[in-house]
């Protein structure tokens, strides 16, 4: 790979598997995908689509019935797939670090979050005491919480979701991660408090020149931070690529559907479109495209095989049939208005 | 803080009179003339009746409430039918050996209790975890007069590692623990079994949290993961738990002081009722309730410390 230098994070072939009474069940299913220094790439999926499975399985984080089953997650060219608990333990805040959806139940009810602060300086580092307090500081206002002084001895039931993100985002900041890996991290938020969520995350990000591995299902989310796009369905990535490639000029129904189903400022009178019917479970065996049962293009090769990985350009793929036989057209030109191309 | 402390103390002075009502209302209407026990069988019944007039048997109930009262507020606890002893001086010699026994019960409930509950909870689903449980709800199904006497048999007759009742000895020397160590175990045991049931259940429920996550994702050690950041969570109803089986263990120790053959409260008390000394049985169960109420009282103000969200108002 001939910017390899530049890959923080790559995943390989990535298999997840869960094992239930009724035997295991795929939740992840061979997916592929780097993220580089100082990039943003989201995954979006509805819930089930294994988004946030795959995050938890670069943390090693995964319940007890989770398992990798096959593929390797590279960081920095080393394989992660083996580590022991005691080696992830030290990647984990140092290296990469992760925030959750709901910052309300995310922080320690019982301990202030001086302390939940402090603890997670100490785990990596050897500062005394009045470093790691100035530490604590100099991350509570870099993440614009104002009057950190007061707050690192409050407990989290005394600040707001936002305060509480920002402390979460301290956190996970704490040790200079290279990688930051956000669930949906606005989405238990108010409209106001995301952007300001989102905006401290993209100045943190440059800031730093960290990686961001960012999982939504919000696609306004996406267009305001991603520099690429995976688009995940069932367990599988079914269409990635520049924000501009996906957002402008998508080449899955799938992605068209999340597109059409969004409200568009620009065009109010146009009517939303939701995706009929519901993303598949874990137990579902479909044959040939997941996609299939409730796409509108459906032909009968879909549910025969699963599409192969066709190249639009360069950095765009899709697995898609309607590449094949060329009957793809351009059905969401008025998309563009949505991804403001600047 | 200090507010909710005085309501809480104020509220006691009429959980003891309610208390006292019943026990003195039920102690009179209870068969058995405490005047007979005196007077022994075979007395002609005039001297019985001497002795009721005496006692002040004869008055009205609400008379003789009246006067218990009274002298209660005064701090006098009444003398004894049986032994003209002070109520309060006897129920004083006797309280050190009950301390002790509750003391240690409680400590083995809480230990044994918690330490079964987390190890049950971290093994989750294995042989540790099914041991555990089965072992609860053993500790909860066999009664403690049973156990307390096979317990005897065992170690005290058989084995011969510890003598067969009495605490004879002070508190902290070798002979003190070998004296305490059964007749703790076997009160405090039916309490272990109901804190570990709580600590486990506790336990799984906060280690699925999404702080537990966050503890993970920043590098916390599982230890410390399990030791501070759960158990603290877990903590905030198992201490209503501990709270509530001191009651259980006050109750425990009437009857395994009968039954390890201690000198404290209980002994007192079992004695007191079968010989219809009502004011010894009256000092008796208020000194309990009102320990109990203090222990709650305690245990709120636990709460406090453990869980900063629960505050009682300015």
């Amino acid at each position: 790979m001939q910017n390899s230098n530049e890959n923080l994070l790559r995943v390989e072939e990535l298999k997840i598997e869960f094992s239930s009474s009724k035997g295991p069940t795929r939740a992840v299913n061979d997916i592929t995908f780097n993220v580089s220094k100082g990039e943003t790439v989201c995954i979006v999926g509805e819930s089930g689509s294994g988004k946030s499975i795959t995050l938890l399985s670069i943390m090693k984080l995964l319940s007890k019935n989770g398992e990798i089953t096959n593929g390797n997650i590279h960081f920095q060219g080393n394989n992660m797939r083996n580590l022991s608990n005691k080696q992830m333990r030290k990647i984990r805040n140092q290296e990469i670090s992760m925030i959750f959806q709901d910052p309300m139940t995310a922080l320690n009810p019982v301990f202030t979050i001086g302390y939940q602060i402090t603890e997670t300086i100490l785990n990596h580092s050897g500062l005394s005491k009045k470093a790691t307090h100035e530490r604590v500081i100099e991350l509570l206002t870099l993440v614009g919480i104002p009057a950190p002084k007061q707050r690192i001895k409050q407990y989290p039931h005394e600040l707001s979701g936002g305060m509480r993100q920002r402390v979460m985002i301290a956190i996970a900041l704490s040790n200079n991660p290279k990688l930051l890996i956000a669930d949906e991290p606005t989405t238990a938020l108010d409209v106001t408090i995301q952007s300001q969520i989102l905006d401290l995350i993209q100045d943190l990000k440059e800031k730093f020149n960290m990686g961001v591995l960012f999982v939504t299902h919000d696609m306004s989310v996406v267009t305001e931070i991603a520099d690429r796009i995976l688009v995940m369905y069932g367990g599988k990535i079914v269409e990635e690529g520049t924000v501009e490639d996906v957002m402008v000029n998508p080449k899955h129904p799938y992605t068209e559907g999340l597109l059409n189903s969004v409200p568009d400022i620009n065009r109010p009178d146009r009517p939303l479109e939701p995706i009929p019917g519901s993303p598949p479970s874990l137990d579902d065996d479909i044959p040939g495209c997941h996609f299939h049962p409730r796409c509108k293009y459906a032909m009968e090769e879909c549910s025969i095989e699963y599409p192969s990985t066709f190249t639009i350009d360069s950095d765009h793929h899709v697995n898609c049939w309607l590449q094949k036989t060329g009957e793809w057209s351009h059905h969401v030109s008025e998309s563009e208005v949505l991804y403001d191309s600047q | 803080m200090t507010k909710f402390i005085f309501q809480r103390i104020f509220q006691m002075i009429f959980i003891l009179l309610g208390v006292s009502f019943i026990v003195f209302f039920s102690m009179h209407i209870a068969p058995g003339d405490p005047a007979t026990f005196i007077a022994g069988e075979e007395a002609p019944p005039e001297t019985v009746e001497q002795i009721r007039e005496d006692m002040g048997l004869n008055d009205p109930f609400f008379v003789q409430y009246g006067d218990y009262m009274a002298g209660l507020i005064q701090g006098d606890l009444g003398y004894s039918y049986q032994t003209s002893q002070n109520v309060g001086e006897a129920i004083l010699l006797r309280l050190p050996n009950t301390v002790r026994l509750i003391t240690a019960g409680l400590t083995v409930a809480a230990v044994l209790g918690i330490a079964i509950g987390i190890i049950a909870a971290l093994r989750h689903r294995s042989w540790l975890d099914y041991t555990a449980t089965s072992f609860s709800l053993l500790g909860l199904s066999i009664p403690n007069f049973w156990l307390g006497t096979m317990a005897i048999l065992v170690f005290a007759v058989i084995l011969q590692w510890v003598p067969v009742g009495g605490f004879n000895s002070p508190w902290f020397t070798f002979e003190g623990i070998q004296e305490t160590i059964i007749p703790a175990l076997t009160l405090g045991l039916s309490s272990a079994a109901t804190i570990a049931r709580m600590t486990r259940s506790e336990m799984l429920e906060v280690l699925g949290s999404d702080y537990i996550k966050t503890a993970r994702s920043k590098g916390v050690r599982e230890i410390k993961v399990y030791m501070v950041h759960a158990l603290r969570n877990a903590m905030i109803p198992t201490i209503t738990v501990l709270g509530l089986s001191f009651g259980v263990l006050m109750g425990g120790t009437v009857i395994l002081e009968e039954v390890f053959a201690i000198n404290g409260i209980g002994r007192l008390l079992v004695d007191a009722i079968q010989q219809r000394d009502f004011p010894m049985v009256q000092g008796g169960v208020l000194l309990i309730a009102a320990t109990f109420v203090i222990i709650n009282l305690i245990v709120d103000l636990l709460y406090i410390i453990i869980d900063p969200r629960i505050s009682y108002g300015e």
